[in-house]
């Protein structure tokens, strides 16, 4: 079951590797919009499909009428106040004739969002700058026999860094020219791999690649999971985290990607028809 | 046994596994330590729109917490004197248009109206005299004003226009918006249309208002469009369709081969497409083309089911599913327009029959109350504050469809259906605003009672002949069984009062039979006082008049104008003594004129406005008011202006009650709970009756008198003094 599973979840991988591809040429932010419209198009249909439109409707007109009471009648504190419990009350109504499209539209949506996380999350390595490879182990008694090995546009700047209370060695790592690597932690004769991305175009960035948790492996896609009850926890690499120009704030992905499929949404329910 | 116990352990299995995985995901969503990032917009976007509804309320119910003391304050500043010499801290005033004090009486003494019988023991019934004329729009215009005709300036639901003799609403006009780009085939409207109240005074409310007593009106004729003032109003009588008319119902079919057009009606022919049928419904004008006549159309498809017991309406996106001999809730319509904007509105469909012709009556196309095209409430957020509270609702003064019944459009029980469809909307309304208007005054008119008495009078149960001989099935008892509904209103009204409160039940008028009709443009026709060109046909709207040498004219149920020099286009009678003995004479010869067929008397008394009316706009009258006799009214030739052969003829439609007579034959009613000192009591009495309850000076223009009113326990302290 968990295989075929994990089958999907890398045929899920291929899938928006690919997509990303098709857009690469495209700014971030661009993609991150379409990524936004194509959420707000399937939470739309989702909630058309598993919901009780008409319900909601009714609820949304009342919700609309409690606002308009407390405006209408507002020298009357007793209308007033039972105003605002009429629309607390139907508020929660609400809610609960949208929980089963929430439900059922979570778990995708956590698929995407690990996709969208490992792609918006983080922008690649710079070439030229100095960035850590971090590995947790099962042991601390196996640290002393660790080798890390480089690909030739790699080089370390520094010797590692051995910290036996948290059971991590840290590398001190440059890269030198823009590309996709494959940094080596050997132990004991066996190779555990992680990715490393350099460069200033838009890939998929995967911070860490963790042992095999199901759960880990839905929200930290992109690269498969060490193996179970191997002796490396984790290898992590330092990327920098992609900002978004909003005038002149910087913001991460996450609330741009929210306004663009909330606006998206409330643009097209009209279209779709679709009550939310 | 087995397979039942396998289903029912399958059963058990199914939910098991939905409530594992619901569990499932809630715990992960709940648990997982990276999840809650990602919930967060996806529950966000679930949530907005209540959310944002919930904050935005929040805000508004904090800051009306927060300001209320200094609201109050300046309030208490502002109204001190508010209720602080009144008799009572509400008045709840229903109107139900047309109800009949011989029909209430005789119902009463049947004890078929308990409520009614209780007000009658404990407070108040008596007959309440009507205007002259006893036509709604003049009769409410009088109840809201307290004044006479000559001073609110409302006479008929029409007035002519005096310079194209064409019939003009005489509650309301509207105009075109003031400026306007022409470019070629097109007109772009650069503002809004020009909408005036014709009806002049003050209603009661405003008085009422200024002095800090709330008040909440609900659909009082002759509201439109509504005037500003400290307080709630949903208008009622007069307020258009999206045409901009008074109600035009579309009937769509597969035996008409071209469309037709007649006043209140457009008949629109099925195009068969494949399995389907194609129509459109007509919309409001086309205000971009400088064509006139261009309109907005609605397109939609028809597809009879297999059964053919039902059919599927398309339009606009939307899929209704609509039954044989059934309304359709209502409908949101989109009209158009070639700027891309669109004018709302919604209706009602209802399928009249499937074979062997496809026949789908549209309702006309009321005002959208979420959307309106013009002002039907104020403040305007009140019309969408009821829509969304109860959902969509008829906005159309007169929403009842009587001519697609008297013109066979409709059958009997269907327009009884939308008689009562209409009317659960309007107690819904009422009774919110009863809750709303804890003190203060609530008023409500309901139209059911006139409309359906026009349409059913004929019918034995009133003591009268019918007219028709085709009498529906059940329909002997459909007067009753409105009056009993109506009383079953006011006992859910009296349910909901306090002991102190003040109902008033009131009626512009009364009903009598209309069986035979008066072409009075027939009769000055025949008396030479109105002459027509030679060789030419006359018609609607005086088609073929020659008012070169045209006297006197009548429009309207009730009115006769003189063609007077300078005031009308082609005026010949000279104002002043000319003008004055014309009207004694019409007077004098209308007055007691006999019926040759039945040998009774057609027309009671007609009335000198001059005399009849005062006040500043008793010039805007009709010149001559006839009062006809019991079962007479104006026929339907003479109502449009066109003159027939004979000046008496039959009425032979559904329409079979009217008022438009004599007042002295149709008095409204007057029941309270109060006890009303004296008898005679008018419907102009009631607007400073209630200034007075509630301790306010009575203008000094009002003709009405304020009545002693005290609640029951004390009457006979009233009568003492």
């Amino acid at each position: 079951m968990l295989n075929r599973v994990t089958t999907l979840l890398i045929w899920i991988d291929k899938l928006f590797d690919f997509s990303f591809r098709l857009m690469k040429p495209l700014p971030a932010l661009v993609v991150l919009a379409v990524f936004s419209v194509l959420t707000a198009v399937l939470s739309l249909i989702v909630v058309r499909w598993t919901s009780n439109q008409k319900a909601i409707r009714r609820l949304r007109h009342l919700i609309d009428a409690h606002v308009l009471e407390v405006r209408l009648f507002s020298d009357q504190p007793r209308v007033v106040l039972r105003a605002y419990l009429n629309l607390l009350g139907d508020t929660l109504l609400y809610l609960r004739y949208a929980l089963v499209s929430l439900l059922v539209f979570s778990l995708p949506l956590l698929l995407l969002f690990g996709q969208l996380e490992a792609h918006f999350e983080h922008a690649p390595l710079e070439p030229g700058c100095d960035f850590l490879v971090s590995a947790k182990f099962q042991t601390a008694d196996s640290l002393a026999g660790v080798v890390l090995r480089l690909p030739p546009d790699l080089v370390q700047t520094a010797p590692s860094v051995h910290v036996l209370s948290e059971r991590e060695i840290d590398w001190r790592i440059k890269g030198q020219r823009a590309g996709t690597y494959d940094v080596h932690v050997v132990l004991q004769g066996h190779d555990f791999s992680k990715r490393v991305v350099v460069g200033t175009e838009f890939a998929s960035i995967v911070p860490r690649r963790l042992r095999g948790s199901f759960w880990q492996r839905i929200i930290n896609p992109g690269e498969a999971p060490l193996p179970p009850g191997g002796l490396v926890e984790q290898i992590g690499i330092q990327y920098p985290q992609r900002l978004f120009g909003v005038g002149t704030w910087k913001v991460g992905w996450l609330a741009p990607y929210a306004a663009l499929t909330l606006a998206a949404a409330l643009l097209l329910k009209g279209p779709l028809r679709t009550e939310i | 046994m087995l397979a039942e116990r396998k289903n029912r352990g399958d059963s058990c299995e199914n939910r098991y596994l939905l409530l594992s995985i619901f569990v499932a995901i809630v715990s992960f969503l709940i648990f997982a330590p990276v999840a809650h990032a990602y919930v967060g917009p996806g529950a966000g976007f679930a949530v907005l729109t209540s959310f944002l509804s919930w904050l935005l309320a929040s805000l508004q119910a904090i800051f009306a917490f927060l300001t209320w003391p200094i609201r109050q304050f300046f309030r208490f500043l502002r109204h001190r004197r508010a209720y602080r010499k009144a008799k009572t801290k509400r008045a709840i005033i229903l109107g139900f248009d047309g109800m009949d004090p011989l029909v209430t009486e005789r119902f009463l003494k049947q004890g078929k109206l308990p409520n009614l019988a209780r007000l009658r023991e404990s407070g108040t019934f008596q007959a309440l005299a009507t205007t002259l004329p006893p036509i709604s729009p003049v009769a409410w215009s009088s109840f809201l004003t307290g004044v006479n005709p000559g001073k609110h300036n409302v006479y008929d639901f029409v007035m002519p226009n005096r310079r194209l003799y064409l019939p003009e609403l005489s509650s309301a006009r509207i105009r075109e918006p003031k400026r306007v780009l022409k470019i070629g085939r097109y007109k772009i409207p650069l503002s809004r249309p020009r909408i005036s109240v014709l009806r002049r005074s003050t209603p009661f409310w405003h008085y009422l208002a200024k002095a800090g007593v709330s008040c909440s009106i609900i659909r009082v004729p002759v509201t439109f469009p509504p005037e500003k003032f400290s307080g709630v109003l949903l208008s009622g009588m007069c307020v258009p369709d999206i045409q901009g008319t008074q109600g035009t119902f579309s009937f769509h079919t597969t035996r008409a081969p071209i469309r037709e057009t007649a006043s209140n009606r457009v008949v629109v022919p099925f195009v068969k497409h494949r399995t389907s049928f194609h129509s459109y419904i007509p919309g409001p004008p086309d205000t971009l083309r400088a064509d006139p006549a261009a309109q907005l159309r609605a397109p939609f498809s028809v597809k009879v089911a297999a059964s053919k017991q039902q059919a599927a309406i398309r339009i606009d996106g939307q899929r209704i599913s609509i039954s044989k001999g059934k309304y359709s809730e209502w409908v949101e319509l989109k009209f158009r327009t070639g700027t891309g904007s669109s004018i709302k509105g919604i209706c009602r469909f209802y399928l009249k029959s499937i074979e062997p012709d496809l026949e789908l009556y549209v309702t006309p196309v009321n005002i959208h109350p979420m959307h309106p095209a013009l002002p039907i409430s104020h403040p305007l957020a009140y019309s969408v504050y009821l829509a969304k509270l109860n959902g969509l609702y008829a906005t159309l003064g007169l929403a009842e469809d009587t001519w697609a019944l008297n013109d066979g459009f409709l059958g009997e029980d269907a327009f009884l259906e939308q008689c009562y469809l209409i009317h659960q909307e309007r107690e819904q309304m009422f009774f919110d605003a009863l809750e709303k208007t804890a003190q203060g005054v609530c008023v409500c008119v309901f139209d059911i009672t006139d409309r359906v008495q026009h349409m059913f009078w004929r019918h034995p149960s009133n003591g009268h002949d019918p007219v028709t001989p085709q009498v529906g099935n059940g329909a002997l008892d459909v007067i009753e069984d409105l009056y009993k509904r109506m009383d079953q209103l006011i006992g859910r009204t009296m349910d909901k009062m306090s002991g102190d409160d003040l109902l008033l039940i009131v009626s512009d008028h009364g009903f009598k039979a209309f069986e035979r009709g008066v072409n009075l443009n027939s009769w000055l026709h025949q008396q030479g006082y109105l002459t027509l060109r030679e060789n030419v046909p006359s018609g609607d709207w005086f088609e073929g008049v020659d008012w070169t040498k045209t006297r006197a004219y009548s429009l309207g149920l009730n009115g006769i104008y003189l063609n007077i020099r300078g005031r009308e286009g082609m005026g010949i009678v000279e104002p002043g003594s000319e003008a004055a003995r014309l009207r004694t004479q019409l007077c004098e010869k209308l007055q007691g004129l006999i019926d040759p067929e039945t040998s009774r008397v057609a027309i009671l008394r007609a009335f000198d406005a001059m005399k009849a009316y005062r006040g500043p706009y008793r010039e805007n009258a009709p010149d001559v008011i006839v009062g006809f006799g019991e079962g007479y009214r104006a026929s339907w030739d003479s109502a449009e202006g066109e003159v027939t052969s004979t000046v008496f003829n039959v009425n032979s439609k559904a329409w079979s009650g009217d008022h438009c007579i004599d007042p002295s034959l149709v008095p409204g009613v007057l029941f309270s709970n109060w006890k009303i000192v004296g008898e005679r009591h008018a419907i102009t009495d009631i607007a400073p009756t209630l200034l007075s309850v509630f301790g306010l000076k009575v203008p000094l223009h009002m003709d009405g008198k304020p009545w002693g009113i005290t609640p029951s326990a004390s009457a006979a302290v009233l009568q003492e003094q």
